[in-house]
């Protein structure tokens, strides 16, 4: 049972977790790993990307709870809650994937006792700290300030929950930090997270494990630019300055790392400046897909392939520099990781919205999907979390392709099936009589076929397990190539 | 003839496809045989209106019968005779007896029907002449009447001599007997009887008698010799008759082939004839709620159907059907629309079915492209009951004496008249004794109940 | 077999004119019948397998295309019956068309039968008509 823990750190760590959960449902395989446990690491309680992603999440888990494992399919991999993993829960660790920062609605003068510490101390206190840092509240996190950050983050390591965490940790488990370098919380939480894990001091249970563990990180640098308000807290401009300076930190002091993932792109349309709270709910990046990738990059990698010549540090490159990438601009080992997964789940979640409710066809009443999309919970749940106006595949979709840069590999406006590769069309040949490429009859044709022999007595895992197995003979049959 | 072997190879496939024609319930095999039968029936036009067209498989089969074996003709060339056969007069004219027979004689001689043909004159008993010899006696006329001969006598001579299966004696005579006294009249049908029998008792023996008249020039001599002859005679007609005597088989045959092709009186005794065709008519004049019930019905390969499945039947809704008869095999007299509707009898057990009508066929009839005109008669059948299971219901022919045997005899010929003293005695000792009268057919058939 | 199709046929009464009744018994009623089974077994062959499965038409399944057939087969059945009675040469009669018609009602009810019984095999249409 090796698990990956998963930090998402800061805003950017919700959002790559969101890529991630998405590539997950869509069948991508995570080698080396049963379970990924996500721990959203941002003290903004309301911050709009953390949502939505642990709505998603949550969703994910419901459906993931009713399908169980399986070698392959939608929906493979098992993500749980940190008190998921184990049985015995005293009761101080929250079944959720965001870590409980206990309800902070300090100021951080106030964190600090600012007024009942010696003038020695404040003196150094002042001149660490601006007066603006010291009275900001930290409900809406550290609003790119790092040096608020690292001090609130660094009592993390005596939290139940980073107790808990140890605690269940078992060799073979690997540990992996999303966050970026130019915020507050995650450019000041990573290194310190990473410090207090590998801490040969460390007062945490198997240690010694969480020492050996395979430890990977992505860290995001400047993808994106704010528009510029005068008395904004977060100035885009400072953006490179600071990811300058935490660089050369990163450069001495990030001891017991095995890959480190960079990533970064240009800005281009500054996106409107909202420094945290439900506002700061931002549109999907190809970045974030890329951090997500990362991840599965870096559990393809054996352990023994990490420790040997480690740290291993890696940067992406796109085949070419395209303002919309499709599938053809990534290289080729994404694309073999991503491409089929995705236009599979795509093709189930277009089918699920176009036809499914009104498909009267013998797979559809042998599943009773009449009565169970009305009535089953489950079928609403899988409903939600592809259709979601807020956190459903379509929307993900959707603003991955609006974004700048943005990823559009595939025609989202279309109704039909043989066009919505942007670039590969379904070639229709002129004797495929009845079944004009991956027209509904050929999907149609193709889900009554294989429902009769998939064995299964649940309806909900079998039509997954149909929709994988027809949208996959679909991508054989047709798209063969991406 | 290079489409020949194409048509050839084609062959199995048409062969294969006909082969698996009748898989299926089909009456369309059927019909082609009866095209079959049904042209050549058409083709004889050539017949005389009345004659029968029809070839029922009997009389086929009798027309290829083997040949007779001999026909012994004896003509009688007595005083009485003289005056069919007078020495040829200034004028030339004969008699129609002359006539008559002369063709006769000639057809009988030149027929195919029989192997051996053999003319006799009968004096005081049969002598041997040739046909040349015997036909110009006809022709010129009898040059030395013989004494009279008596008729039991004759009939002696030929069971005694001339009886041989296969074989049949025409004998052309008046046949006036004139019995010893008056007191003998009333044993005339006891001396014929005992005449025919002396020589042993021949169970299949059969006479058919024709008879005709002819004008009459020379003397009478009438059976009463009380009453004088009359010479010069006469005025009116006088009777003759052609006997043909032998066994049943041979004597049909005879007549068949040469005595019923003219008009004439008739009357056979012991002569048998096969059964007639004969079938139920389904759509012929019926009405009623009946069809056949005959297995295999519905295929037309039985030409005769003979069930009759009754489904209802009440006063008010009556069941009429008819049953088509080929009488052509038999001899005229009893294809006599009013000798049937006399002698025809319909006989069933637990029916009120009774006959209704007997007609022949019209030529619409036998024109009609039904089953119908296959039939030279039709006997109409009625019944207001149902039957209650199934029962026989027959159709049989009495054997009746024609009325004209009646007409034609007499009890005193003192007077030449176109009567023959007592022919009905005479006749009545051709009647075979102690025999119940035969039934010229028995036609039997099935009533029942529809399933 | 023959008595089978006769008291199927005679439920509507006994075959018109009388006179044409061994005809009807022995050849028109098991024809039509056997032709009536054929054909139903044939158009839901034609419907559940070949359309339905042969031919990989999976928008061919609902309830009206199975009705289309079911009044096709129902057709075919009364043309059937029209075409034997002529080709036995029975004598013409209204009962020929009633004879027809209940051939038609038959058809339709073969067709139903059969549906049911062979639908499950069936890909596009194995729920069809319900």
């Amino acid at each position: 049972m090796a698990k990956l823990f998963l930090f998402g750190i800061g805003g950017t760590g919700s959002r790559v977790i969101r890529s991630l959960t998405m590539l997950l449902a869509a069948g991508v395989d995570l080698p080396n790993c049963d379970r990924v446990v996500p721990i959203i690491i941002d003290p903004d309680a309301h911050n709009g990307d953390m949502n939505r992603t642990v709505q998603l999440l949550q969703s994910y888990q419901q459906i993931y709870k009713r399908l169980g494992p399986r070698e392959e399919g939608f929906f493979k991999t098992d993500i749980s809650t940190l008190s998921g993993i184990s049985q015995d829960v005293n009761g101080s660790v929250k079944d959720t994937f965001i870590f409980d920062f206990g309800g902070i609605n300090q100021s951080f003068r106030q964190y600090l006792s600012y007024d009942g510490l010696s003038v020695d101390s404040k003196g150094l206190v002042d001149l660490l700290f601006t007066q603006d840092n010291l009275e900001s509240p930290l409900t809406i996190g550290f609003r790119g300030s790092p040096n608020v950050g690292s001090i609130v983050l660094n009592k993390l390591v005596e939290s139940p929950e980073m107790r808990f965490f140890a605690d269940n940790f078992q060799d073979g488990d690997r540990v992996f930090f999303v966050s970026s370098i130019f915020g507050g919380t995650g450019a000041a939480g990573f290194p310190l997270m990473l410090k207090n894990l590998k801490d040969t001091n460390t007062r945490l249970s198997n240690a010694r494990y969480l020492r050996d563990a395979p430890t990977g990180a992505v860290t995001v640098m400047p993808y994106f630019a704010l528009q510029s308000e005068d008395n904004a807290v977060i100035d885009s401009n400072n953006f490179l300055t600071k990811t300058k300076a935490a660089l050369s930190y990163y450069e001495h002091n990030l001891q017991g790392l095995d890959a480190l993932y960079y990533l970064a792109d240009t800005p281009d349309t500054p996106y409107e400046n909202q420094p945290g709270g439900t506002q700061q709910k931002n549109k999907a990046h190809v970045i974030e897909l890329l951090a997500a990738l990362s991840i599965v990059d870096f559990m393809r990698y054996s352990p023994a392939e990490l420790r040997t010549g480690g740290p291993h540090f890696h940067e992406y490159g796109l085949q070419a520099d395209a303002p919309e990438i499709q599938f053809s601009h990534l290289p080729d080992e994404s694309r073999e990781i991503i491409a089929k997964q995705l236009t599979q789940f795509l093709y189930f979640t277009r089918y699920h919205k176009q036809h499914l409710p009104t498909d009267k066809a013998p797979y559809a009443d042998n599943l009773k999907l009449d009565y169970a999309m009305r009535n089953e919970p489950i079928f609403r749940e899988l409903n939600s979390f592809l259709h979601s106006q807020d956190s459903g595949v379509d929307q993900w979709l959707q603003e991955l392709a609006q974004n700048r840069r943005s990823f559009r590999p595939f025609d989202l406006q279309t109704d039909d099936f043989n066009a919505m590769i942007l670039g590969k069309p379904v070639e229709k040949k002129w004797n495929d009589f009845f079944n004009k490429g991956l027209s509904h009859n050929y999907l149609l044709d193709n889900l009554n076929k294989t429902e009769k022999s998939i064995q299964e007595p649940d309806n909900f895992r079998k039509m997954l397990e149909l929709f994988y197995d027809v949208t996959d003979k679909a991508f054989a049959e047709k798209v063969k190539v991406v | 003839m290079r489409h020949l072997p194409s048509f050839s190879r084609l062959l199995p496939t048409l062969g294969l496809t006909l082969a698996l024609l009748p898989g299926c319930y089909s009456r369309s095999d059927m019909k082609s045989e009866e095209g079959a039968v049904e042209i050549p029936q058409n083709v004889p036009p050539t017949e005389a209106p009345g004659a029968v067209p029809a070839r029922t498989p009997e009389s086929v089969a009798t027309a290829a019968d083997q040949p007779l074996q001999a026909v012994n003709v004896f003509l009688e060339v007595s005083g009485s005779m003289e005056g069919f056969m007078p020495k040829t007069g200034v004028g030339g004219e004969n008699t129609k007896f002359q006539q008559h027979v002369a063709q006769f004689l000639s057809e009988v001689n030149r027929s195919s029907a029989a192997r051996q043909k053999t003319f006799f004159r009968i004096k005081e008993k049969p002598y041997k002449d040739s046909y040349q010899g015997i036909s110009g006696t006809v022709r010129s006329g009898i040059q030395q009447p013989a004494k009279s001969t008596d008729i039991p006598s004759v009939l002696d001579t030929l069971m005694t001599n001339y009886y041989r299966p296969g074989t049949v004696s025409v004998l052309i005579s008046d046949f006036i007997y004139s019995p010893k006294n008056a007191g003998a009249i009333p044993y005339i049908k006891t001396d014929i009887a005992d005449a025919l029998s002396r020589s042993g008792e021949k169970s299949d023996l059969a006479v058919s008698v024709y008879g005709y008249t002819s004008n009459f020039r020379g003397t009478y001599y009438p059976a009463l010799v009380a009453s004088g002859k009359k010479t010069n005679c006469c005025d009116t007609e006088i009777p003759y008759y052609i006997w043909v005597v032998g066994p049943a088989a041979a004597v049909r045959q005879f007549d068949q082939a040469l005595l019923e092709k003219q008009p004439a009186k008739q009357v056979h005794f012991g002569v048998t004839y096969p059964q007639p065709t004969y079938s139920l008519l389904n759509k012929f004049q019926n009405k009623g709620s009946w069809y056949y019930g005959d297995a295999g019905a519905s295929k037309r390969n039985a030409d005769t159907y003979r069930v009759v499945s009754v489904s209802e039947a009440s006063a008010q809704q009556p069941v009429e059907f008819v049953v088509g008869l080929d009488l052509s095999g038999l001899p005229g007299q009893y294809r006599d629309v009013a000798y049937l509707k006399q002698n025809l009898k319909l006989q069933g057990v637990d029916t009120d079915a009774r006959l209704l009508d007997v007609f022949a066929a019209s030529d619409q009839n036998r024109a009609s492209s039904g089953p119908e005109s296959k039939f030279t008669h039709f006997a109409k059948v009625g019944l207001t009951k149902q039957p209650k299971a199934a029962r026989p219901l027959v159709l049989r022919l009495q054997d009746q004496r024609p009325a004209w045997v009646a007409q034609w005899t007499t009890k005193n010929d003192a007077t030449p008249a176109p009567k023959t003293f007592a022919l009905s005695s005479l006749l009545d000792g051709l009647e075979q004794q102690g025999e119940e009268k035969r039934s010229i057919f028995e036609l039997p058939m099935t009533l029942q109940p529809a399933e | 077999m023959k008595a089978l199709f006769r008291s199927i046929y005679e439920i509507i009464g006994a075959p018109q004119p009388p006179a044409d009744t061994p005809v009807y018994r022995d050849v028109i009623f098991p024809n039509i019948g056997l032709l009536n089974l054929g054909i139903s077994l044939a158009l839901v062959l034609v419907f559940y397998y070949l359309i339905n499965r042969a031919l990989g038409v999976a928008t061919f399944n609902k309830g009206r295309h199975w009705s289309i057939f079911l009044v096709l087969n129902a057709l075919i059945a009364f043309v059937v019956a029209i075409w034997q009675a002529n080709a036995q040469q029975v004598t013409e009669h209204s009962y020929i068309y009633w004879l027809a018609t209940w051939n038609a009602i038959l058809g339709v009810f073969w067709f139903f039968i059969l549906s049911l019984i062979l639908r499950k095999g069936s890909t596009n249409a194995s729920t069809t008509p319900f």
